[in-house]
């Protein structure tokens, strides 16, 4: 049994690492995906007009403080905006890539859908953290880039060529930590009944990316900034458009987003260890 | 009272134990969810915090702002439903016929389940409260927490509670009678999800929205749904100038308007109902 398990692992390898089949694989995905939006064209657009409407209605809270003062603890509208902005621009990158896989985790894990996850020549992890990508969800970026656009020619901000670099870098890295954040959240149905009220919590708590870290006590700011590092993707970016950019700063943020990223691998071989499906 | 009427009720104070009893089998996804429940009401607190700290002259007081949205956490766990998501799904799954051939309705059990969920809130709420009371008054963030004291306004404030928690309800009967000729009401449960917050006041109190769009924040449903109890237990000016009667005249509106469109609504898709077997 042995025997046949580590040959099956050693052709498993020599698949997954075929040139251009990782690449296969995830254009199989985006097609399939695309497909079933054509198929679904009203839900489509509901996922539109829902991504519009949710935008106007962030962005009600700043006009509402602005039409009483000019500036929040330093902050002006137009920097304010930048950020629900970017808030927004990360949620759609969640809702199209991150969510629809991860809430289907506890029904994988709990009906032992996972073994047919488990089985197929593609590596498992990636697999299951891509295998769902909704392109309407997509959509929903351009009103965040609109309201980002709208904030950066009110705010008035000339940064130079570095500063839009390291706005970029933080962006990504931003994204990415919240992502592994929530993927993890996801693996914790490995080991209780299900995760995804923790994950809808976790939703809501981005809500609060909205406004500028600066709006926050020091306690929350520091969550915002580590446990669930939304400050990230939203304040830091604008930050670094404004003029504060720090080299090393930005070096030690990537080199712990490869510590969460080890995590994530240590969390999900742990989480197949304890996972006892049909097959396994 | 009359022996059809005294049977309905036998079956809704089953169906109420039934429902407690299954509630409290998710209590640990129900605690995280009362907890998600409250990040919005403290983030606009300490956004709206942060405003005044910056010098904004607003219309209200620091104090007021603390205990509006203290009050509104507790009255959005109280009036809060989930009746459209699970109407719909039986809809369309085609569960409802269980119940067409029993002797009660599907909506007397969703009442049941409503009640049920509320009262394994309170028991849960109890001690959030106390301990969002206990901070604030310790930490003094915002000045600490002001509230009347006379029983009268307590009980206005009660009642108000009742209402908005009827008005929540129809109006999710409403979202999940739409799933009679609609294939997905996600798309009008996430509208209502994000258009409710605003306009009922969770995210920014009414007071505090512009001078020129006051009548109609003031003549809009969803005002009724949140922020008028909340109003009608802290704001002085509404008792000086009488306004609570007002008030109430038009939530008991509100709430006859929603019966009727939920009713309505409910007889029409029953008939046009066709799962397998119906």
């Amino acid at each position: 049994m042995s025997v046949s398990t580590s040959s099956g692992h050693r052709f498993d390898k020599l698949r997954t690492l075929r040139f251009g089949y990782g690449w296969r694989v995830a254009r199989a995905i985006v097609r399939q995906a695309l497909g079933r939006e054509v198929q679904f064209r009203a839900q489509a657009w509901t996922t539109l007009a829902v991504g519009v409407l949710e935008v106007a209605v962030a962005i009600v809270p700043a006009l509402l403080i602005f039409g009483r003062t000019d500036q929040v603890h330093g902050w002006s509208i137009g920097e304010v905006l930048m950020v629900t902005g970017a808030a927004q621009l990360l949620n759609a990158f969640l809702a199209a890539v991150i969510t629809p896989n991860q809430s289907k985790m506890t029904d994988y894990i709990r009906n032992g859908d996972l073994d047919l996850i488990l089985i197929r020549p593609a590596p498992a992890q990636l697999f299951a953290a891509f295998r769902w990508f909704e392109p309407a969800a997509l959509l929903g970026a351009l009103s965040g880039l609109a309201v980002l656009i709208v904030g950066w020619l009110q705010a008035g901000l000339h940064p130079s060529p570095a500063g839009v670099l390291f706005a970029l870098g933080w962006f990504v890295l931003g994204c990415a930590a919240v992502a592994l954040i929530w993927v993890n959240l996801g693996y914790l149905a490995f080991w209780l009944t299900s995760a995804g009220q923790l994950q809808e919590f976790l939703a809501t708590l981005l809500t609060a990316g909205r406004y500028p870290l600066a709006f926050y006590p020091a306690a929350v700011r520091t969550i915002f900034l580590s446990l669930v590092p939304i400050g990230l993707a939203t304040t830091i970016p604008v930050d670094a458009l404004r003029g504060r950019n720090s080299l090393p700063e930005l070096i030690i943020a990537v080199l712990l987003l490869g510590v969460l990223a080890m995590i994530t691998r240590l969390h999900w071989l742990a989480g197949l260890r304890s996972y006892s499906g049909a097959s396994s | 009272m009359t022996g059809p009427a005294r049977r309905q009720l036998r079956f809704f104070s089953r169906l109420l134990r039934f429902n407690v009893a299954v509630t409290f089998v998710y209590r640990g996804d129900f605690m995280i969810m009362q907890l998600g429940n409250l990040i919005i009401p403290i983030t606009s607190l300490l956004v709206w915090q942060a405003v005044l700290a910056s010098g904004a002259p607003l219309p209200v007081s620091g104090r007021y702002l603390t205990t509006y949205f203290v009050l509104v956490a507790v009255v959005e766990m109280l009036a809060s439903t989930w009746t459209a998501f699970f109407l719909a799904e039986s809809i369309r799954n085609g569960e409802l016929n269980q119940w067409l051939v029993r002797p009660t309705s599907t909506l007397v059990n969703a009442i049941a389940n409503n009640i049920g969920e509320k009262l394994v809130k309170i028991i849960f709420l109890v001690p959030f409260v106390a301990a969002a009371v206990l901070i604030l008054q310790l930490t003094g963030i915002g000045g600490g927490l002001g509230y009347p004291h006379q029983a009268v306004r307590w009980l206005a404030f009660a009642i108000a509670v009742v209402l908005a928690a009827a008005i929540r309800f129809t109006l999710d009967v409403l979202i999940g009678s739409l799933a009679f000729w609609f294939e997905d009401v996600q798309g009008f449960l996430r509208v209502s999800a994000v258009i409710v917050p605003v306009l009922s006041g969770a995210v920014v109190p009414l007071a505090l929205m512009p001078a020129g769009w006051q009548l109609i924040t003031q003549l809009q449903p969803f005002r009724f749904m949140l922020s008028f109890p909340m109003e009608v237990l802290l704001s002085d000016q509404q008792w000086t100038s009488g306004a609570p009667r007002t008030g109430f005249a038009l939530q008991l509106l509100w709430l006859l308007i929603f019966v009727g469109g939920a009713a309505l609504l409910w007889r029409r898709g029953l008939r046009s109902y066709s799962a397998v077997g119906a």
